[in-house]
Order: C-alpha cells, then structure tokens, then sequence
C-alpha cells in the first residue's frame, strides 16, 4: 500500500513538472520560437500523456511555421494531427488544418489547400466556439476566401471574406484587427476583379488602417500598417485602370514606386510593374508596356523561382523522410527476424535434444523388450 | 497427328502475336505522327493502345503517347494518372516526356531518377539546374552531351523537351546557344517544334526578315485550329514579337492577347500539376511505406509459421515417442512380473515331444495344412494331443508360434509351386492366396513379404526375368 502510494505520488510529480514547461513551450511559440524549441527539445515527450503531447506538438507546429521550416511543420502538424484525431481534440485539429492549410497556400498548392480548409470547415459546423475562440473560425473563412482568389473565382471568395469579416467585427479582439484589414483588402482586389468598382472603392475605405501613431500601436503593428496602406493605394489604382483611366491609374503606380523605393520596401513592387505594362499596353505604348512587362518578369522570376524551391524541397524531405521510415521498418523487421530465428531456433534445438533423447530411451526399450530372456522364452 | 496440331496452333498463335505487334507499331507510328497538330488524336489512340493491347511494354509506350499528348494539350495536370509506380522501369521515352512536363511546371525531376536505368533524366537535369540558375554558357556542354544522345527512338519526346528548355532562355540569351539550335534543327528537318525555335533564335540575333521567311514556311492556320497549346503558345509568342519589332499594332494586340491567354492557361495548369504532383509524391511514398509494411508483416508471418510448424511437429513427436516409452515400460513391468511368477516352461514329457515332432513331419509332408480351416484346435485334435502340449512342442521345437509355422509352410509350398511350375507364375494373386490356404489375398501378400522379403508380384517378375 505504501509502495502504491509512492508510485501515484511520484507519478503526479513527475506530471506537474512538464505541465509548467509546456505553458512556457506554448507561450512562446508564436513569440520566441527558438525558445519554445529549446524547451520542447528538452522535454521527455514519452513520459507525457496524449492530451500534453498535442499541445507540445501543435506549439512546435508553430514555432516551426513562424521560423518557416515548412518541412518541420509539417512534420509536427501531421504528428499533431494524428493526435488530435486519436483525442477527437476537433479545435486543435480546425487550428491544424488552417496552419496546414495557408502552409499550402504560401507555396501555391491550391487544390491541397482546398481540401484541408474543406475540412476545417466541415468540423467547425459541428463545433461550438467560445467567443474568445472565434477569431479561429474568421481565420478559416478568410484563408478559404484567399484560396478562392488564388484560383480566380472571386465570386466565392467574396463571400468567404465577407463571412469572415462579420466574424471579426462581432468578435473584436486583438486577434482579429490584423486579418479584419486583410479580409477587407481581398475582398476590394475579388470586387475589383469582378468589375465592382464602387463596391471595391468602399471596402478598400474600409482596409485603410486605423493607424495614428502609438495610440493604436496595440492593435496592428507598425510595419502592418505601412504596408497596408501602400496595398490600398494600389488597389485604388488597380479601381482606375478598370474604369479605364489608365493615367491616373499610372500616376498613382509611379507614385507608388517612389514610395517604395524612398522607404527601400518591396510590398507591392511586383504587382504594381505587372499593372503599369498591362496601363501602358491598353494606352498603345508598347514599348513603354514592354519594358515593364520585362521588369515585373525580371521581378517575378525569383519569387516563382523560390516557391518552386521551397516545393521541391518539400517533396524531396517527405521523401527522405519516407526512406528515414522504411528504413527504420527494415532495421526492425531485421531485428525481429533475428529475435524470432534464435529464440525460436533455440527452442526447436532444445526440442530435437528432447526427442534424440526419448528416441534413444525408447530404442533401448524396444530391444531390451524384444531380446529380453523373458520375452524368448513366453 | 496430335504433334501436327500442336504445330499449327504454335504457328497461328505466333502469327496472331506478329500481326498484333504489327499493329500495336502502326498505331504508335501514327500517335507520333500526331503530335505536333493533332494530339488529341494521339491521346485516343493511346487510350486504345492501353485498352487493346494489355500487354506491360504496350501499357507503358501508351502511357507516353498519352503524357505526350496531355502535355502538349495542356492538360497536363491529369498526368499524375500516368505517373511512375513502385518498383517499376520505363522506356526513355517515357522519362523524358514526363520529366519535360515537371520541369516545364518548376518541379524537380528526382523522383524519375529512381526508374531511370540510362541516366537520360540526369542528363536533362544537368542542363535545367545550370539554366534556372541562369548559368547558360555553363550548360551548353550537357546541351551538347543530350543532343548526341538523341535516337530514332527517342527523337520526339526529345523535342518538346529542347522547346520547352530554350523558352526559358530569354531572348537577348538566346544566341548564347546559336550552334546548339542549329544542330537540333538539323536533327527535327520541317518540323513546325523546330522551324519556331530556329526563328527566335533568329529574331535574339536581330534577324527579324530571316524570321519572317522561317514562319512563312509554317501552316499557320493549322497552327491556329491545332489544340497542340504549346505549338500554338510558341508561334504566338513569335509573331507578337515579329508584330512588336514590324511595328504592326493590330497584329501585335491581337497576337499578344491570344498568347497571355494561352500564358494564363499554362500557368493555371501547371498549378493544378504542382497541387496534384505534390499529393501524387505523397501517395507514392505513403503506398511504398505501407508496401514494405505487409512485406515485412508477410516475412515475420511466413517465418513465425515455419518456426511453429516445427515447434508443433517436434511436440507432437515428443509426445508420441512418451506416450510409446510409456506403454513399453508398463509392458516392461507386466512381463517381469509374469516371469516372476511363471511355473517352469518345460512340462511336456519328454517320449510325448518326441512323438507330436514325427506328427507334426507327417503333417507336413501330407500338406494338411493347405486347409483353410486350420487352426491350433483342429490339428491338434487331428494330431489326437490338447492345445497346450501341441502350441509348447511348435514354439520350443520350431521355434515359432502357431500361427507362422502354418504361415510359413504355405509360403513354402507357394514358392516351390512357383519355383517349379512356370504355370502358377500366371496366376492371380487371389489364386494363389486361395492355393496355399489363406483366405484373403491381402494377408497372404503380407504374409509373403514377411517371409520372403519381397511382395509375391516382384518375387514373380524376378523368376520371369531369370527365365
């Protein structure tokens, strides 16, 4: 009885101690990622039950996501996922599948973002957020509607946008004021591309950020802001050139370039060249068209360059990670073989000295019975 | 007459294989033939190749045709259908064309290099590293080592590959490969691929008339109704810039838009291969995983069995040679305890034995014991003695019991019956049985063999042989 005692005590303190440091491994996994994988690095993951390892996997899925180690991310969402599938953890798998899912998205895989963002909205209908949680369920349509945009059916995408705008606005948080901007940004380019120009001159209105100096400075940060409101003005451009006033829509363009270039950024650089040679095409300045035309392919090129990269590595490390795995199998398999044929070897060895023995016993018999005098003489 | 009909099924089955091979190489001189401006059409006739010909070396060249044709058709995101499977090889053909479709989508070839025994792949892969790092004069040697590589057999699938390689090469890059082009034109005489590639390489070196006279030469109607999209995208790509440089406004509106179009559909495409590609990988590498995960189930199971079988055979020994050793020693014991207990053997006076042993000559050489009917009680009745004294006399005197001592005159008889008259030799089994007193001819064979050593059939056959 002591003895038990003992063994529940010291399993409830050895349960205590990594339930401090998976807070500390949660906490600063968006913050500090590096941090957050030193400490899950020195937890002991097989003395943690399964609810303990998902929440240490899914802040590494994390951590791995902020430093973009797409592979680890995967690694440790795909981990995570089975956990949470095994636990029937639903919120943490809706997070997954939204992680995995823009992880996708950020390397062009379409159709695979589609699938997992459908299957993040399929759980979230059967799941009750807490309001604090809502944010979770924006993000997902938000991410669906960026999916839409990206195969050019915007008519979707607005409505995605628009659902996660409602969202964000019925459950403002801290959480939510970044990608309320960034929904309402989209959702301007989707009505843009549609030809609503009205309707996108108002949402773009509605991207503009908030953002006087450090009284706002909690709600989106600085570098946000900058950038977002460099995306507006080229989404005003992109209003005019559809409205076929392509030199107000170049003035705006160039006007954007020099901005960027005086603050040495590059946010809409590549998009704003793509639409200065399409302006100067419509305005039958070919040449002027085709010079910019070179520059946003000259721009373009090493981003489509880095996003085959960043595919081709992906594909390549699930490969040799299926070869780690197989290889593991073959070791164990070879080990087992190995297992079975001495124990098993060992064993029928021991039988055939049994049975040499009791054929040896009963040969003897056999002929004492047979030469006995006594039988000789019956 | 049977081997004569052998013969002639043999005949119409190889002439039946000959013609189908015939056939099968028709078809797929005539997918060939369409590529360039009809591969919907080499695509059917992939699809029958696969359908009618379900032969493995038949399903992998119809597997090209239609990698061909869906590449050259756009569609190249249902390639994945066609991919490569585990543990299997592909004819170069093959290869190439389907690595031309990953390069052409920004994918890397890697994973072909497992099926590629030639090393024809990495031969292409040399060359689109060194220019998607923009190495151009550094890849002109692997240019040079590919183009001598091109055979009759895989000239086709070489040549969307060299134009889907040069239209990644930017125009003022272009006449960097001047000598490259001329010798892979030189190789594709006439065909519109190569007619293209040789006029841009003459628009890069500012030769736009000479250009203008190439394209003359091209059908471009054909071209425009062709759903060859990588033809149609090439020649548009040509005439726009040869629009752009004759300062023809009209043309040049018209042929870009058409060409962004065709652009944008490429591009949309190959999206759709990454996505599918990417999930193919997966596939591929989770099957190979779960493969090698029944093989190794598959080898455990065989060996625990084998190991099993042993163990059970081994037990089932043990336990029979223990359950005999068993019943031996308590047998062991009943007798020992029986010959404690016995009265002396020898009862039988002696002037008695004497007289039974010259009853038991005369009944020998009467052959009494040729009756069915005998048994210990008969003869000793016809001897006029009881069971007992006439049982001890045999085992004492002859050395045997009852029963083979009667046993063994028969066989006696039998064998001097058959020894002497060649006639009995003729004889059944089941006669003989009779002859000699038993009553089946199952026991007298059995009998037989005791006594003789060898079955009363083969003790025949070897007096028929001496004979």
């Amino acid at each position: 009885m002591v003895l038990l005692t003992c063994i529940m005590l010291h399993i409830k303190l050895d349960a205590q101690v990594p339930d401090a440091t998976i807070k500390a491994i949660e906490q600063s996994s968006l913050e500090n990622p590096d941090r957050s994988k030193e400490l899950a690095g020195s937890l002991d993951m097989s003395a943690l039950n399964d609810q303990q390892k998902i929440r240490v996997l899914f802040a590494l899925t994390n951590s791995s996501n902020v430093t973009g180690e797409l592979d680890k991310t995967l690694e440790y969402g795909g981990k995570t996922m089975v956990l949470a599938k095994k636990e029937k953890d639903t919120l943490t798998q809706i997070k997954l599948y939204g992680i995995l899912g823009s992880l996708y998205q950020s390397i062009n895989l379409n159709e695979k973002t589609k699938n997992y963002l459908d299957e993040a909205e399929k759980l979230m209908t059967a799941y009750r957020f807490p309001d604090a949680l809502m944010y979770i369920k924006g993000n997902v349509y938000y991410l669906k509607g960026m999916n839409y945009a990206h195969t050019l059916d915007c008519e979707m995408a607005i409505r995605y946008f628009s659902r996660s705008i409602d969202i964000y606005r019925k459950n403002p948080s801290k959480m939510s004021a970044v990608n309320l901007k960034m929904a309402y940004l989209n959702k301007g380019f989707c009505e843009i591309e549609l030809g609503q120009t009205t309707n996108a001159a108002q949402t773009l209105e509605l991207a503009q950020p908030d953002y006087n100096g450090a009284a706002d400075a909690n709600s989106y940060p600085k570098f946000f802001a900058e950038r977002q409101k460099l995306f507006v003005k080229f989404g005003h451009a992109k209003i005019d050139a559809k409205k076929e006033q392509y030199g107000i829509s170049n003035a705006l363009l160039l006007d954007l370039l020099n901005e960027e270039q005086s603050r040495n950024t590059n946010f809409t650089r590549t998009e704003v060249l793509k639409q200065l040679a399409e302006n100067y095409y419509h305005l039958g300045r070919y040449e002027e068209s085709d010079r910019y035309e070179k520059m946003y392919f000259a721009e373009a090129d090493p981003e489509n360059r880095k996003q085959d990269d960043l595919l081709n590595y992906l594909i390549s490390e699930n490969k040799k990670i299926s070869e780690a795995s197989i290889k593991k199998m073959v070791t164990k398999e070879i080990l087992m073989l190995a297992l079975i044929g001495i124990l098993g070897g060992l064993f029928i060895l021991y039988l055939i000295r049994k049975a040499l023995g009791y054929r040896h016993q009963y040969q003897k018999l056999k002929k004492d019975l047979f030469n006995s005098q006594s039988i000789k003489n019956q | 007459m049977r081997l004569w009909l052998s013969g002639l099924w043999l005949m119409m089955g190889i002439f039946a294989y000959g013609q189908a091979q015939y056939d099968r190489s028709i078809l797929m001189a005539q997918a060939q033939d369409y590529f360039t401006l009809h591969p919907e059409k080499s695509e059917m006739i992939g699809y029958y190749i696969q359908k009618n010909f379900p032969d493995e070396p038949s399903g992998k060249e119809a597997a090209y045709i239609i990698i061909m044709a869906r590449y050259l058709q756009n569609h190249t995101s249902e390639l994945t259908d066609t991919g490569p499977g585990e543990n299997n090889t592909y004819p170069e053909d093959y290869l190439i064309a389907y690595a031309t479709a990953l390069y052409s989508a920004g994918l890397n070839t890697e994973i072909l290099q497992s099926y590629d025994p030639s090393g024809i792949v990495r031969d292409m892969d040399a060359i689109t590293s060194r220019l998607k790092r923009k190495q151009y004069r550094q890849s002109i040697p692997s240019i040079r080592k590919l183009i001598s590589r091109t055979t009759d057999q895989n000239r086709n699938s070489l040549k969307i590959f060299w134009s889907a390689v040069f239209d990644t090469v930017p125009l003022e890059n272009l006449a960097l490969f001047r000598d490259e082009i001329s010798a892979i034109a030189k190789r594709y005489p006439r065909e519109a691929e190569m007619t293209l590639l040789s006029a841009r390489l003459q628009i890069a070196e500012k030769n736009t008339d000479a250009a203008k006279k190439t394209m003359a030469g091209l059908d471009a109607a054909a071209i425009g109704k062709s759903q060859n999209l990588r033809l149609k995208k090439d020649y548009l790509d040509i005439a726009t810039l040869l629009s752009f440089y004759g300062n023809s406004a009209q043309d040049y509106i018209r042929n870009k838009n058409i060409r962004d179009g065709i652009i944008r559909n490429i591009a949309a495409e190959n999206q759709k291969f990454r996505s599918r590609w990417y999930s193919f990988t997966e596939d591929n590498n989770r099957l190979a995983f779960e493969s090698r995960n029944k093989r190794t189930g598959l080898v455990l199971g065989i060996c625990l069995l084998i190991i099993s079988t042993v163990i059970v055979s081994l037990l089932i020994y043990l336990y029979n040679v223990k359950n005999r050793i068993k019943r031996f020693e308590l047998l062991k014991s009943r007798i020992k305890s029986l010959s404690d207990k016995k009265t002396p053997l020898n009862i039988i006076p002696e002037k008695t034995e004497s007289l039974l042993l010259d009853k038991l000559t005369r009944f020998e050489s009467e052959e009494d014991f040729l009756s069915p009917n005998m048994s210990l009680n008969v003869l000793a009745k016809k001897l006029g003695t009881n069971t007992k004294y006439l049982s001890e006399t045999i085992n004492t005197c002859k050395g045997k019991n009852f029963n083979t001592y009667i046993n063994e005159l028969r066989i006696n008889y039998i064998l001097t019956k058959l020894n002497n008259d060649p006639v009995y030799r003729n004889y059944k089994i089941s006669y003989l049985a009779e002859e000699c007193g038993f009553s089946s001819h199952s026991l007298f064979a059995s009998v037989f063999k005791t006594v003789v050593g060898i079955s009363p059939i083969n003790y025949i056959r070897i007096l028929n042989e001496k004979r």
